[in-house]
């Protein structure tokens, strides 16, 4: 049996393999002994490492269909052939063989073609040709102006280190602060001024705050309009006494 | 000015294949006056470094082939394709429109590597989809798949190789 060196990444397919073993060894590919070629495929398969497994299953689908072919030739038919010739169990394998090579050759010509053309060059570099990298320009300043200017632009951005803080607790002291604002306030109380600063984790807390009283009826929100203020205001205790002691 | 020396300029700065048509628009010339121009062009470019090329349905300049030892040091040359996505493209661009499935029974592999491979070099594209469950989608080549391998039109493909009917083959044989 010829040896064949190449690793099954050298492969593009069982049906690339197959092609190879059957033109380095000459077999007539019209005429396929197929206990020999199944047995050099499978012995080929065992000898290569564990292959991926979008590689595996095409390959081992082809193992299985040989063998299938193979035991088809080996059988006696159930019954008679209602055409005057049977079908040859290696036909459909046969015809898919040989229409991949038409287009392995094709691929050959194809790229003998562009590298002959390709020996002349065009304009400024073909962009989608050479390369999909982005090439990036070397920075026109430097990264000290650049962090300068970001400054300028949001402060709030650049002020601290960021530090992760435990929701909880934020949203529990929120809470005692918004209604200890809500009972000072005469009446409603615009939402962006329970605010302590505008960051986002501070509106993120004290929105949740809100949500939080509002479900546990110590406050309602309104909003009039969609994006419009809302406007919170505390919910009478009184009347959740009573509405209590009716139930 | 001379058309031709238009046609030169047109061309140069164009850097993709510029079909006639479109320098007829561009010149206001006609299409006689226009081909003539670039014959003369072709000619007069002869043992220059740049070339007139007729490829992707429309002319180009090149540089000429002789001096890739050297202009490929300038330049950048399109990088090689994986035998794969050779397989893929030789498929597409004879069996065009077609679709991944077709594609994949043909080189009994999946092919989606291949495929995106060739869809990011601009040398196929998706053309449509086809009329059936799940309507996949059909690939063709681009006009930059022709300048790639320097043909004028999808009909200058080299015949695929015949192979005998195969179906005759084997019956003889068995």
């Amino acid at each position: 049996m010829t040896d064949l060196v190449v690793t099954i990444d050298g492969f593009d397919g069982p049906l690339d393999l197959l092609l190879q073993l059957i033109e380095r060894q000459q077999m007539d590919i019209y005429d396929i002994p197929i206990a020999t070629v199944t047995a050099q495929y499978l012995a080929y398969l065992d000898r290569i490492p564990e292959l991926d497994l979008n590689r595996a299953s095409s390959f081992m689908l082809m193992a299985a269909t040989l063998l299938q072919i193979k035991a088809r030739m080996l059988l006696p038919t159930t019954q008679p052939p209602t055409e005057d010739e049977e079908e040859d169990p290696r036909l459909e394998l046969v015809t898919m063989l040989i229409e991949y090579r038409r287009y392995k050759q094709a691929a050959s010509a194809l790229e003998e073609l562009a590298a002959a053309f390709n020996n002349s060059f065009a304009g400024p570099t073909r962009q989608e040709l050479t390369s999909c990298e982005i090439q990036l320009q070397p920075p026109l300043f430097g990264a000290v102006p650049f962090r300068q200017a970001l400054r300028q632009i949001q402060p709030r951005l650049i002020q601290e280190d960021t530090i992760i803080i435990r929701d909880q607790f934020v949203v529990a002291r929120k809470i005692r602060h918004i209604l200890k604002f809500l009972r000072r306030a005469a009446g409603p109380v615009n939402f962006t001024s329970l605010l302590t600063d505008r960051t986002p984790p501070d509106t993120v807390a004290s929105f949740l705050a809100v949500l939080e009283l509002v479900r546990l009826r110590r406050a309602q929100a309104r909003q009039q309009t969609i994006w419009g203020q809302i406007m919170i205001s505390l919910k009478a205790r009184r009347k959740q006494r009573e509405a209590g002691s009716n139930t | 000015m001379k058309l031709e020396a238009i046609l030169e300029a047109i061309l140069f700065v164009s850097v993709e294949p510029v079909s006639v048509s479109r320098l007829i628009d561009l010149t206001g010339s006609d299409e006689a006056s226009v081909c003539q121009a670039l014959t003369h062009l072709e000619s007069s470019l002869g043992k220059r470094g740049i070339r007139l090329y007729q490829v992707a349905e429309g002319y180009q300049l090149r540089t000429a082939p002789e001096l890739v030892d050297l202009i490929e040091h300038v330049a950048e040359r399109p990088p090689n394709l994986t035998n794969a996505a050779l397989e893929t493209a030789a498929i597409i661009a004879y069996k065009q429109p077609i679709t991944r499935a077709e594609i994949e029974s043909i080189r009994g592999v999946r092919s989606d590597h291949a495929l995106s491979t060739l869809v990011s070099f601009g040398l196929i594209k998706a053309v449509g989809r086809h009329d059936t469950p799940g309507r996949p989608i059909l690939y063709g080549t681009t006009p930059v798949f022709l300048e790639w391998c320097g043909l004028n039109s999808i009909q200058d493909l080299p015949d695929l190789t015949n192979d005998p009917d195969t179906t005759q083959q084997i019956l003889d044989y068995s």
